[in-house]
């Protein structure tokens, strides 16, 4: 799957998150409460292992190649901010 | 010309002197690209060591220390260091009640912090600002240089609380010798120069801080401040790389597998980096091997001792480890006795087995607990099993907690880990006994066929160090410094 464009595109970008927010909750069990605003950084649900599963997660669903200077926690801390990260790195 | 200091006796001493020809040379540069001065690190130093002095402070009282990492912090350290005051820097990252009891079972009189907090927060010990109020005064160099005058190098200068994974804390407690015996070696090992930038990612209460912060300032290199999370999220340790030409990373194996892991250590944003040193775990060959691979004009270095002893064995890697390769975690460092013991306190024969005794400068003075203060036994015994190989380079065989029987057969449990993680998609391993079983747990994303890993151990373990169970997870429990939360894994794989 490849994200062509995102400014006309509010659709897929909605349904991208809504995978993000389901791997996320999947990745642990304490995560099954998360919200596309949950903020992951506070609530320590995001470690450096989590942050490789959501690099991985990119490359395999959405084919985004996310740089590793991305990966900073104003990029991660929310699954919606995750989202925005992989759109633009399948750009 | 002035005449410079060759060898400091106490923490303070590491910042160049007023009449110095470094210093208005930058000692720091916090997270937010701000910079300090030797001179205005020295004045920062003094106006603390005048605040804790009029708090009613005397040498040998006890400060902790809670606050990010920034000029001030160090500048604390360096201030209570002054006037022959112990500090104790806390965990940032813990809660209020494990503040309170480490602070009440080391005795603490004072806190130095830069959060808003009510003076009587933690009554009775007395909550002090970490940052300077405008114009707060400097009671000029008299007082300081008077209470200066009195002490020794062997005096408390520090306490480092252990990272507590079982039961309460302990505090480490260390003098100014015991830590600068150490830097001064270390700048000679990795030829620190005055130029190179060094990336301080750990927090401070971890011993790996001591080099970043004592060895910089000594040699007036620049300390580069990580950000706080920097050890999570790879993109702070690029930029803070790539913004300050940062050429020497002293960290432990995990933030190191990280950067390499989501492609930090490709390109040219980390093309400084000249040294890399890494402690506080064993670093899997295979992973050390690739990390050397991507970096091939950088120095790699393992420090090896645990915060007792501080760094007592190192080894510079020459090339990659090949597939399968045992790396030694050192030789003895010039300032350090090292002897392998068996049970009886003997010496073992070459090649056998022993238990790794310490002497020298660097040995603690001794524990503080809730029951006071118990004097290190010396040599101090690690815990930690080697052998020593034809190369006189030591061989880690785990710890004391780790060499264990099951079912009657004698296990090093570093052995199984090294056999799993040889295993394509194993990127951790911790074996455990449980009950009368070996359990192995293994970090792995995707799923692992049970039948062929246990198939892989066989073709590579001792039939009596066959894990009777395999526990995959996606992660690892991890302690606040980044090591693998051992006593954490175990509870989780025993229910």
């Amino acid at each position: 799957m490849t994200i062509i464009d995102t400014r006309d595109t509010g659709h897929m970008s909605d349904d991208i998150e809504r995978q993000v927010v389901e791997f996320i909750r999947g990745l642990n069990p304490a995560n099954a409460s998360v919200e596309p605003s949950t903020d992951l950084i506070a609530s320590g649900l995001l470690d450096s292992l989590a942050i490789l599963e959501v690099i991985a997660f990119a490359a395999q669903r959405f084919s985004a190649t996310i740089p590793a200077r991305k990966l900073t926690p104003a990029n991660l801390r929310t699954p919606r901010a995750v989202t925005a990260l992989i759109v633009a790195s399948a750009r | 010309m002035a005449e410079r200091i060759e060898y400091p006796l106490f923490l303070d001493q590491c910042v160049a002197l007023a009449n110095d020809v470094d210093a208005d040379k930058v000692a720091i540069v916090a997270a937010d690209g701000s910079t300090t001065t030797h001179r205005e690190l020295k004045r920062m130093a003094e106006v603390v060591a005048t605040r804790l002095t009029a708090a009613g402070l005397a040498p040998g009282d006890r400060v902790a220390i809670l606050a990010r990492k920034s000029a001030e912090t160090i500048a604390a350290f360096l201030g209570a260091s002054l006037t022959g005051i112990v500090f104790v820097p806390l965990d940032n990252k813990a809660a209020p009640d494990y503040w309170r009891a480490v602070m009440s079972d080391l005795q603490v009189r004072a806190l130095l912090t830069d959060r808003a907090m009510a003076a009587d927060t933690f009554s009775p010990i007395r909550v002090l600002p970490l940052v300077a109020a405008p114009g707060e005064p400097v009671s000029g160099n008299a007082t300081v240089s008077m209470l200066a005058r009195r002490r020794t190098p062997h005096d408390d200068a520090y306490i480092l609380p252990t990272s507590g994974s079982t039961g309460r804390p302990k505090g480490v407690l260390l003098s100014h010798t015991n830590a600068l015996s150490f830097v001064d070696w270390a700048i000679r090992e990795i030829e620190l120069q005055p130029d190179d930038a060094v990336l301080g990612i750990a927090p401070f209460q971890f011993d790996l801080s001591v080099f970043d912060i004592y060895a910089a300032l000594q040699r007036r290199a620049r300390l580069v401040l990580a950000p706080e999370l920097a050890a999570t999220f790879p993109g702070l340790i690029v930029e803070a790389i790539e913004v300050n030409r940062v050429s020497v990373l002293y960290t432990v194996p995990t933030v190191l597998r990280t950067l390499l892991d989501t492609g930090a250590l490709a390109g040219d944003a980390v093309a400084s980096l000249r040294v890399i040193i890494y402690a506080g775990e064993p670093f899997p060959a295979p992973a050390l091997a690739r990390v050397m691979r991507a970096l091939p004009n950088v120095s790699f270095y393992n420090f090896f001792g645990p915060t007792e002893t501080n760094v007592c064995l190192a080894h510079r890697l020459t090339a990659p480890p090949a597939d399968g390769a045992e790396v030694p975690i050192g030789t003895a460092a010039s300032f350090a006795d090292i002897r392998l013991v068996d049970p009886a306190g003997a010496e073992v024969a070459a090649g056998a087995i022993g238990e790794i005794l310490v002497d020298g400068p660097t040995v603690m003075k001794g524990y503080i607990t809730a029951n006071g203060f118990m004097p290190a036994p010396r040599p101090f015994a690690t815990g930690d099993f080697a052998r020593r190989g034809p190369d006189d380079a030591l061989y880690f065989c785990g710890r004391r907690d780790q060499q264990v029987k099951v079912r009657g057969m004698r296990i090093e449990l570093p052995a199984v880990d090294d056999a799993l993680l040889t295993y394509p998609g194993v990127s951790e391993a911790a074996t455990f006994v449980i009950g009368q079983d070996l359990v192995a747990c293994v970090g792995a994303r995707d799923p692992i066929d049970e039948a062929a890993l246990a198939a892989h151990c066989r073709s590579r373990l001792a039939p009596g160090s066959q894990p009777h169970r395999f526990v995959r997870l996606g992660s690892f429990p991890r302690l606040s410094n980044g090591k693998v939360d051992r006593v954490g894994l175990k509870a989780q794989v025993s229910n």
